[in-house]
């Protein structure tokens, strides 16, 4: 133990423990699983609707980034080392977006329809995943705002924060 | 009973009992601690000094919003401790680094919890950038890119 730690008294201690300790919502998270979906809803049925569109959307969002990033390690497999724990990232987002409830507009199956573009230089390719990386971190901020329940908003707004760490580590 | 009068939607309900301020005030506890934290973080690093001071104003701002937004919403801010022990020892640019991920990684889980329990769009909004800037900055100090920063384990 440090100097400076045996100076601290435990009232002080207990603030470093706030900002270390357990956070609030944690528990709330993981006993409610999911928010509400629009059968058992007991409010408004619009703004849950509009919920299933934002995780639509951000499914379809992953599955984009998804084939860029194997389009982009096909076309220059140097890159795997570097873009595989990111893709795994994503490979996590979409696994944990489909797990809160149906996706009722038959779509988020499917592949992008149109296969990815990949510059034939290596060092463009990484950019251009960058900056896909870019504008779906930007476009889940905005969904993330606009969620009704708090878990699609925390998680969105998780996303988007991974997002955006992986333009970072990719420029 | 018909006669009794149902209650105003429109009443605001006590604001200590709005979870999104309790959340908020545990995110300004955090920016508090960050302030201090990134003055030892500082005092290690003289190669990087300028990205800590950086760091620190940025936090300073923060918790400065912070506050006012818990004020509008009529509840007392948190005050910053005295002091704050340390999880370990600060000795060289290494471990300032290191203290400079934790302090940004906890802090990305404390506004993770205020995104879930807003209840308005504003605060939801200032914890929503909250998250990702403090994942921008854990990877910056070199901290390691996750799925779920702020919900690691919660997912």
């Amino acid at each position: 133990m440090s100097p400076v730690t045996q100076r601290v008294d435990e009232s002080r201690r207990r603030l470093l423990a706030l900002v270390a300790g357990a956070p609030v919502l944690g528990v709330a998270l993981a006993a409610c699983g999911t928010d509400p979906r629009p059968k058992a809803a007991p409010g408004p049925r619009a703004p849950l609707d509009a919920d299933v569109k934002l995780r639509w959307r951000a499914v379809h969002s992953e599955q984009t980034l998804l084939a860029l990033h194997a389009a982009t390690v096909a076309a220059h497999p140097d890159l795997t080392a570097q873009l595989q724990p990111l893709t795994a990232h994503h490979d996590e987002h979409l696994a944990a977006l489909r797990a809160d409830g149906p996706l009722p507009y038959g779509a988020g199956d499917g592949a992008p329809a149109a296969a990815p573009q990949v510059a034939a230089e290596p060092g463009a390719a990484l950019a251009a995943v960058a900056e896909a990386e870019r504008t779906a971190a930007d476009a889940c901020v905005l969904a993330s705002l606009a969620a009704a329940g708090p878990r699609l908003a925390a998680v969105l707004a998780s996303i988007a924060a991974s997002e955006a760490g992986h333009r970072v580590v990719l420029t | 009973m018909t006669t009794t009068p149902a209650p105003t939607p429109s009443t605001p309900a006590p604001a200590a009992a709005d979870a999104g301020i309790e959340a908020a005030q545990a995110a300004l506890a955090g920016e508090h601690a960050c302030v201090y934290g990134y003055g030892v973080v500082g005092a290690h690093l003289p190669g990087d000094a300028e990205t800590a001071r950086d760091a620190l104003a940025t936090h300073r701002t923060r918790r400065d919003e912070l506050t006012a937004l818990i004020v509008a919403a009529g509840s007392a801010p948190v005050a910053a401790e005295p002091g704050y022990a340390l999880p370990s020892p600060v000795t060289d640019a290494a471990s300032a680094r290191a203290l400079g991920v934790l302090l940004e990684e906890r802090l990305g889980a404390l506004y993770a919890d205020v995104v879930g329990a807003a209840t308005t769009p504003e605060l939801r909004a200032f914890a929503v950038r909250g998250v990702v800037a403090a994942t921008v900055q854990a990877i910056a100090w070199g901290g390691a890119p996750t799925a779920f920063p702020g919900l690691d384990g919660r997912v």
